[in-house]
């Protein structure tokens, strides 16, 4: 096992998870993107990760989030019957007794463009 | 924590390191932690990652540690992988353990302690052997 050294993300200062997802790294960043012509509140950047696990900026990897915030855990990559592809979160149930459950869609963002 | 895809290994993430004056079982955290300097240049505090392999048959965990770095003042390998500090998250990809980490960089002191990040990430590749 080795060890190898950082990278900085630009312009991510507000990073709140990650996620994989075929051949790309998603970083969710709770800031709005710039240039912001949605007027998105957060975005996603994508990433490839390259020898070493170096990470490099995908084309067009900059991704207005429009549906939600990213700033709760539980985000997942998925692909559809259709080829599309998204990030989605599972709705969480917790009973009187503590029990929890999952199920249902909560969230969902697309990143079909990658 | 998490596993990589075929279950032979496990990474659990930490967020304050071990401290090399650490004698007991209970991780001591520090600020002034030299392991994390051996491995990050002029950092005082980190996190970390432990790697464990796991025995396909019984399930027991073997630590992995890290050939890379030795304890503070030589001796034996760090028995754990040195991340920059304020963890967010991590995740394992193409056999590539990715770790997120917040630096703080700037504290109001007018209006309370807001903190402002800079995300960074730290990687660690994990050949098939673990070792």
């Amino acid at each position: 096992m080795n060890q190898n050294s950082t990278n900085t993300l630009i312009n991510v200062t507000q990073g709140t998870a990650l996620v994989t997802g075929g051949s790309y790294v998603f970083v969710l960043d709770n800031e709005a993107p710039n240039p912001n012509p949605t007027g998105a509140a957060s975005q996603i950047l994508a990433y490839t990760i390259g020898s070493g696990g170096a990470l490099q900026a995908a084309t067009n990897g900059v991704i207005p989030m429009t549906r939600t915030s990213p700033t709760l855990r539980g985000w997942r990559w998925s692909r559809r019957v259709n080829g599309s592809t998204w990030l989605t979160r599972e709705q969480h149930h917790r009973y009187g007794d503590g029990r929890e459950r999952s199920g249902g869609l909560r969230d969902e963002q697309s990143v079909s463009t990658h | 924590m998490i596993a990589d895809s075929s279950g032979s290994f496990i990474y659990v993430l930490e967020h304050d390191s071990p401290a090399p004056t650490s004698t007991s079982s209970v991780p001591v955290a520090s600020t002034n932690n030299a392991n994390c300097a051996a491995a990050l240049t002029g950092a005082i505090t980190c996190g970390d990652i432990t790697a464990f392999s796991v025995n396909s048959t019984t399930g027991r965990l073997t630590l992995l540690v890290n050939a890379q770095v030795t304890t503070a003042g030589g001796g034996s390998p760090l028995p754990y992988f040195p991340i920059p500090s304020n963890p967010v998250d991590f995740v394992m990809s193409s056999g590539i353990v990715l770790t997120m980490s917040g630096t703080a960089t700037a504290v109001d002191t007018t209006t309370g302690p807001t903190l402002a990040v800079q995300r960074s990430f730290r990687t660690l590749t994990t050949p098939p052997t673990g070792s």
